[in-house]
Formats: structure tokens, sequence, C-alpha cells
């Protein structure tokens, strides 16, 4: 017996998600608010469901059909992985082209940070929002068959590291921030990447710029899906760093960090 | 040496060229120096041919491009860049 379902829509992917209980479908709400679909005439492509052991040792469990994906000893913890899960099915999903990258505007400007998980852009894109920055994702740059960027602010997930870093307090483990809960963020946007920026650490923040051609590779090199459709993924790719700017940042103390981009960025 | 293989796409952004083979769903991203050259290769030149034509443009010793210039050219040869006579 379902307590409720909760529709989402994530790049073209349309989940419904049930739960025995209320209580884990409103916190995805909180999470995933933006994502939420309002028209009741979208079927869902996947159904997932949040079920509670309700045995003697708590386990809560996310099921896709039969199949148990993942589980956790508390809802917060499950729906931390279930957001885990949509965003990795969506991102498998979507179409044309997806690059792993954190994606934030400045005014007019979208500027691109391409990397790999681990590389700091989670940390970098939310100071930044912090900073004033619209957030538009911490996971994928996604372009529309024209180029034009489509915005996926996923649920912002910083672990303790980053959190201290940027000021946000301490505790364990990695900690889901919604959309709107660091500063602005976007669901539309109509505009193509003005920047594509490379990060590398080291001791200071620097700034410096590139060819077009270091952009096409990065874009290529930390793509979700170029595989799928390369001949695409290359045009787009060269279309992006015909018109972006391409740079390097040298990444160091986030704070830091994120004052530079916001000078050079925001003028 | 050359020229391309009829079926490779070309892309020029700002002086670099990136190239995409569909038989292999192969990128190649170029400098400036290898889009020169790819540029070059067009089927009437011998790799010294285009060492000495780079090396006036860039005003430099050819010795000092030639590495540079030779594994270009062998890296399109590889890839499948170019077209083999049969």
């Amino acid at each position: 017996m379902w307590a409720g379902t909760l529709p989402v829509r994530l790049l073209g992917t349309t989940f419904a998600l049930t739960g025995d209980s209320q209580e884990p479908l409103d916190l995805a709400e909180a999470l995933l608010g933006p994502f939420v679909e309002r028209d009741a005439r979208v079927p869902p492509s996947r159904t997932l469901q949040l079920v509670d052991e309700r045995e003697t040792t708590r386990r809560v469990h996310l099921f896709r059909g039969e199949c148990l994906e993942t589980s956790a000893t508390t809802w917060q913890g499950i729906v931390t992985k279930l957001v885990a899960v949509l965003n990795r099915e969506a991102l498998y999903r979507c179409r044309p082209f997806a690059v792993h990258a954190g994606v934030v505007a400045m005014g007019e400007r979208v500027v691109a940070f391409p990397a790999e998980s681990g590389d700091g852009k989670s940390t970098l894109v939310a100071g930044l929002t912090m900073a004033g920055a619209t957030y538009l994702s911490d996971e994928a740059l996604v372009l529309d068959r024209d180029g034009t960027v489509v915005p996926y602010p996923k649920p912002s997930a910083l672990d303790e590291w980053s959190r201290r870093a940027l000021g946000l307090g301490g505790g364990d483990g990695e900690v889901l921030f919604a959309p709107g809960e660091l500063g602005p963020f976007e669901i539309e946007r109509t505009s193509r990447p003005s920047d594509v920026v490379l990060m590398e650490r080291g001791d200071e923040p620097d700034l410096t710029s590139l060819p077009p051609s270091a952009a096409i590779a990065a874009l290529l090199q930390h793509s979700f899906n170029q595989h799928r459709n390369t001949a695409e993924a290359f045009r787009l790719a060269t279309t992006v760093a015909a018109m972006a700017r391409t740079w390097r940042l040298t990444v160091s103390d986030p704070i830091e960090t994120g004052k530079l981009v916001m000078d050079e960025f925001s003028s | 040496m050359g020229p391309p293989a009829s079926h490779v796409i070309e892309t020029e952004v700002g002086d670099e060229i990136s190239l995409y083979d569909p038989k292999t769903e192969q990128v190649t991203v170029m400098n400036v120096v290898a889009s020169d050259v790819w540029r070059l290769a067009d089927g009437t030149l011998t790799l010294e041919a285009i060492v000495d034509l780079l090396a006036t443009a860039y005003s430099v010793d050819p010795k000092d491009i030639r590495s540079e210039v030779a594994t270009a050219v062998e890296t399109f040869r590889l890839a499948g860049l170019l077209h083999e006579e049969p």
C-alpha cells in the first residue's frame, strides 16, 4: 500500500517515486522541487519505490520493480542515494550532449567547468553560487541541438571538507543542498556557454587564456554520452569552442578561487 | 604526402583544426602547427617541402620544427586521416 507518488522529470526522463511512507516523499520533494512534474498527463518512464523494512534492524530500501537498487538506515540516507540514482539514469538517457561539468551564470555569461568527480567543481560552483552567481548545475553541462544550455540544477552534494571550506558547518558524510538553498538558480535559459574553464590544482588561484582546441578536447573527454553519437558530439563541442572563451583556472582555496572567478566573469 | 581522406570531417576554430573520422568515431584536436601541416598535406608536397614552407612562415630554422612536423604527419597516417594509395 503506497502512501503517495511523487512524479519528477530530470533532463527529459520522468520518474514516479512511490513510498509506503510520506516522509521520504516529502524529503525528496524538498530536494527536487524544480523537477517535480506538474503535468499529470506525462507518464513516467521509470518507477522507483521507497520501502521501510519495518524489522528489528531499521533498514529502508529503494526498489526498481523487483530489483533492489540500494539501502540505508534512515530516510535521509535513502533519499540521498535516490538522488544519485535519478541523476545517473537521467544523464544516461539525456540527448544529445552532456558533459561532466559545473555550470553557473553570471549575468549573460554562462561559465562551464568540465571536470571529473573530486576535481573540486562542486565546491567551486557552490562557492560561486553563495557569492551571487546563478546555479545551473554542479554535475553536467547539457546542450540542446543548437548548443543552448539546458540548466540542470540538481541538489548540490558537498562533503565535509567542502562544507567546512565554504563555512557551511561540519558533520559527517555528504550533505545535499536543494536548489535555492545556497543562492539563486535557474531551470530555463536560452543562451549558449560563453566560457569553458579547465581546472587544475595549484598553490595560488590563477586564470590564463587557452586556445579553443583545449575546450574541444575537454568537452569530449568529459562527456557522459558522446559515444552515442560521436559526430553530433564533435559538432556541438566545436560549436561551443568557436563561440566561447577557453581558460585554465588554477584552483587553491575555494573562497579565494571563487573571488578570482567572480571578479573576472562579472566585469 | 596526403591528401586528406575524403571521409574525414574538418572543423576550423580560430587557428586550429579539429578532425572527426566517422569510420573510427575518433576525434583529432590539433594545435596551430599541426593544423598548418594538415592544411599543407594536399598530396602535392613532400614532408621536407612542408617543413621548409612552415620554417619560412614561422621565421625559424627548418631543423627546429622538422620533428614536430614529422610527428604530425605520422599521427595523421596512423589515424587513417590521409588518403592512402591502394
